[in-house]
C-alpha cells in the first residue's frame, strides 16, 4: 500500500443520501477516515449504519452523492473491491462447508493460494476448527472464521457491522486483539457498534448517526455517556 | 475460467452434501413422466411429456439453486469479479441438474412410453441439449431476479414459461420428428430455432445479469 | 395531455361511425369483418405499448432515472389493455368468420404468449413495489421485447407440425381506399388515446411517487 499525499483518505464520501422507496435512510453524510485510523460509528438500531457500510463496501450505489476509495476517484470497481474486507452482521459462509473449504473458496474468489489459507489458519488459530463444518460452530467461533475470511486477502479497508453483538468475554477480547493487530499493520478499519464501551477499548475515534447524519469525528475517550443517550433518544424522536 | 470452475465446484460440493435440488428436481420428473404416463402413454404424447416434464422440473430446482445463496451472494457481490461470471456458474450448475434431471427421466420415457428413444438417442441429444441450455440460461436470469427483489419463488414459472415457450415448441417439434424416424436434417429448422434462442438468451442474460444485481 | 384524449375519442368516433355505416361490406365474410376497424389498430397500439417498455425499461437499467420506470410501468399497463382487446376482438371475429375462437396461427399464438409475459411484469410490479421491483420488471419489459420474433418463428414451426384446416389471413390482399380510410382514421384515434393515458398514467404515478416522498421525508 503506498502511503503518499494522495493516499491519505482511505474513505472520503460527500452528500451521501440513499432513500429506500423515498424514505430517505441517510440525508447527507459527510466521511472522510484516514489511512490506517480505526473509526467506530455508533447508532441507534435503524439509523442507518448498515446502510452507510453497505455504500462503503460498494455493495449498493447512493441515491446521489459519492464515495472515493484511496484517494483514487477513476479507479475500477473490482481493483477497490479487491482491497476492502467486509464482515457483515450475517455469517457469509457456507453452513455445509467445514471452515478450511470456506476459507479456501473465499481465497480462490479473490486468487489466492492455498498456502495462504493455511496459514490463515494459523493466525486466528483455527486449526483446531479447520475440518468442521460450519453449521456446527459456536455464534463465536463463526465470527472467527468471517473475520478470517475478511482478512485473507490482507484488505487496506477493513469494514465490520456490529462485530461485538452476541460475543463473549473472551471472544470480544480476540476480536480487539486482531482489529489491533490489523490496524498497527497500517489497515483502516471501520465498524460500527449501538454500545460506545467496545470503542474505547479499540482507541478508536468515534463518530454517531443521528437522523440519517453523522456528527463531527472526536475520540472516544471523550465521549460521555450521558450525552450519548441524549443523542440516541433525540434520533429516535 | 478458473473462476467459473470455483464457483460451480462449490456448488456441487454443497449439492453433494445436501443433495436437495437434485432430489427435488428428479422426483418431481419422475412423478410429472408417471401422471402424463398414467393419463396418455402412446408413443406421439411422449415429446410434450418430457418437455413439460423438463421445463417443470427446471423451474422447481432453478428457485432453489439462488434461494440457497440468498445470504451468500453478498460475498460474491464483494469479490473483485465479473458480475456475467457469477452468472455463468450458477447457469452451469443449473444446467448440470436439469442434465441430470433428463437422464434419470429417460428410462421412465422409454418404458411408459416410446422404446424409440433408445434407439435415436444420439440424434435425441441435440434437442435435449440445445433445449437445456437455453431453460437454464432464461431459469438463471430470472431466478436471481427474483431472489434479488425478494419476490416469491412461486412466481418463477409463472415468468419463464411464457418467454421459454418457443424453446418448448422447437424442442417438443425437434423430439417428435427424431422419434417419428426423420433424419437430423428434417428437423434443421427446430434445431436452428433452439441455436438461436440459445445464443440471443445467453448473451442477454449474461449482459443483464450485473443489472440483476448491483443495487 | 385532454387535447390528445379529445382528439382520439372524437376521431375514434368518426372512424367507428364509417367503418360501420360508410365502408363497404366485404364479400366473403360480411359484417364481422368490421372488427378489422378496431382489431388491427388495437394491435399495432399494443406493439408501440411493448416497443414503449422495452425502451423505458433499457433506459432505467442504464440511467437508473425513475422518470424512465414510471413510462415503462405505464407503458405495460396499457399494453396489456390492449392485447387483451386484441384477443378479444380476434376472437369474436374469429368465431363470427370461421367458426372457432382460437386457432394456433403464428399472430395469435405470439400474441397470447406476450400477453402472458406482460401479466407476469405487472404482477412483479405489484408483489415487488417501488424500486425493488423496478429493476425486475425493466429486465422482463428487456426480455419480452427480445422473444417477440423467436415466439413468432415457433409459433410458424407450431403451425407447419398442426397444419389447420383454416388459413387465416386478416387483412388479406391490398386492402381498397374505401376500408383503408376508416381504418387509418382508426389507427391515428388509438394512438392519439394511447399517448394520451400514458401521459396521463405517467402523471399519476410522478404524482404518486412525489406525495410519497413528502410524506416520508417529514416522518
Amino acid at each position: 500500500m503506498s502511503v503518499g499525499a494522495v493516499d491519505q483518505w482511505a474513505v472520503e464520501a460527500r452528500g451521501l443520501v440513499k432513500s429506500f422507496d423515498h424514505r430517505p435512510v441517510l440525508r447527507g453524510v459527510d466521511l472522510r477516515v484516514r489511512t490506517g485510523e480505526t473509526l467506530a460509528i455508533l447508532g441507534a438500531n435503524g439509523s442507518g449504519k448498515t446502510t452507510l457500510l453497505r455504500l462503503i463496501a460498494t455493495l449498493s450505489s447512493p441515491t446521489r452523492g459519492g464515495v472515493v476509495w484511496f484517494g483514487e476517484p477513476s479507479a475500477p470497481l473490482p481493483e477497490i473491491r479487491r482491497r476492502i474486507g467486509l464482515v457483515p452482521h450475517e455469517s457469509l459462509l457456507y453452513d455445509a462447508l467445514t471452515v478450511e473449504e470456506n476459507l479456501r473458496f473465499f481465497g480462490g474468489l479473490y486468487g489466492l493460494a492455498p498456502s495462504r489459507v493455511e496459514s490463515a489458519l494459523d493466525e486466528h488459530a483455527l486449526r483446531p476448527l479447520a475440518l468442521r463444518r460450519v453449521r456446527v460452530l459456536s455464534r463465536g467461533q463463526r465470527q472467527q472464521v468471517n473475520l478470517a475470511r475478511a482478512l485473507l486477502h490482507e484488505p487496506d479497508l477493513l469494514i465490520l457491522d456490529e462485530p461485538y453483538t452476541g460475543l463473549d468475554v473472551g471472544a470480544s477480547g480476540r476480536l480487539t486483539s486482531t482489529l489491533r493487530a490489523c490496524a498497527s499493520r497500517g489497515c483502516t478499519v471501520i465498524l460500527t457498534t449501538h454500545d460506545p464501551s467496545g470503542a474505547g477499548a479499540l482507541a478508536a475515534d468515534v463518530t454517531v448517526m443521528l437522523d440519517g447524519r453523522l456528527t463531527e469525528i472526536m475520540p472516544a475517550a471523550g465521549l460521555d455517556a450521558a450525552l450519548l443517550a441524549d443523542w440516541f433518544r433525540e434520533g429516535r424522536r | 475460467m478458473r473462476v467459473v470452475r470455483l464457483l460451480v465446484g462449490k456448488d456441487l460440493r454443497l449439492e453433494w452434501r445436501g443433495r436437495e435440488i437434485v432430489s427435488a428436481m428428479g422426483l418431481l420428473a419422475l412423478l410429472l413422466a408417471i401422471v402424463l404416463g398414467a393419463t396418455r402413454s402412446g408413443p406421439e404424447a411422449a415429446p410434450a411429456a418430457m418437455w413439460v416434464t423438463y421445463a417443470f422440473g427446471a423451474t422447481l430446482g432453478f428457485t432453489r439453486t439462488f434461494a440457497l445463496e440468498r445470504d451468500h451472494l453478498t460475498a460474491l457481490l464483494l469479490a473483485p469479479l465479473d458480475r456475467g461470471l457469477i452468472f455463468a456458474a450458477k447457469a452451469l450448475t443449473n444446467w448440470l441438474g436439469l442434465v441430470v434431471v433428463q437422464v434419470i427421466s429417460l428410462p421412465l420415457f422409454g418404458a411408459l412410453f416410446t422404446e424409440t428413444i433408445w434407439t435415436r438417442l444420439p440424434a435425441l441429444a441435440l434437442p435435449m441439449l440445445l433445449g437445456g441450455i437455453g431453460l437454464a440460461a432464461v431459469g438463471t436470469l430470472f431466478g436471481g431476479l427474483i431472489v434479488q427483489a425478494r419476490l416469491r419463488e412461486a412466481l418463477l414459472p409463472i415468468l419463464m414459461l411464457p418467454v421459454v415457450l418457443p424453446l418448448v415448441i422447437a424442442a417438443v417439434g425437434a423430439t417428435t420428428g427424431i422419434l417419428d424416424g426423420l433424419p437430423v436434417w428434417a428437423i434443421g429448422a427446430q434445431l436452428q430455432l433452439l441455436l438461436v434462442f440459445d445464443i440471443i438468451f445467453v448473451t442477454a442474460s449474461f449482459l443483464l445479469f450485473e443489472y440483476v444485481v448491483e443495487e | 395531455m385532454r387535447v390528445l384524449l379529445f382528439l382520439g375519442s372524437a376521431l375514434m368516433l368518426v372512424g367507428v361511425a364509417w367503418a360501420l355505416l360508410a365502408a363497404p361490406t366485404e364479400l366473403f365474410q360480411g359484417a364481422p369483418q368490421r372488427i378489422m376497424y378496431l382489431h388491427v389498430p388495437s394491435v399495432v397500439t399494443a406493439y408501440v405499448a411493448l416497443l414503449v417498455v422495452f425502451a423505458g425499461s433499457v433506459l432505467y437499467l442504464w440511467r437508473r432515472d425513475p422518470r424512465w420506470d414510471r413510462l415503462a410501468r405505464s407503458s405495460a399497463e396499457l399494453g396489456v389493455l390492449f392485447i387483451s382487446m386484441t384477443l378479444l376482438s380476434g376472437a369474436i371475429w374469429g368465431k363470427a368468420v370461421w367458426g372457432a375462437w382460437w386457432t394456433w396461427d403464428a399472430r395469435l399464438t405470439t400474441t397470447l404468449i406476450l400477453w402472458f409475459i406482460y401479466i407476469g411484469y405487472l404482477m412483479v410490479r405489484a408483489w415487488a413495489p417501488g424500486a425493488r421491483g423496478a429493476r425486475a420488471a425493466a429486465i422482463i419489459g428487456i426480455v419480452g421485447v427480445l422473444d417477440i420474433p423467436i415466439i413468432h418463428w415457433s409459433a410458424i414451426l407450431l403451425r407447419t407440425l398442426h397444419p389447420q384446416p383454416t388459413v387465416f389471413r386478416p387483412q388479406g390482399p391490398a386492402l381498397p381506399p374505401s376500408m383503408l380510410i376508416p381504418l387509418v382514421i382508426n389507427l391515428v384515434a388509438f394512438m392519439l388515446v394511447f399517448a394520451g393515458l400514458l401521459l396521463l398514467r405517467v402523471r399519476q404515478e410522478r404524482t404518486l411517487d412525489a406525495l410519497a416522498e413528502t410524506l416520508e421525508g417529514s416522518a
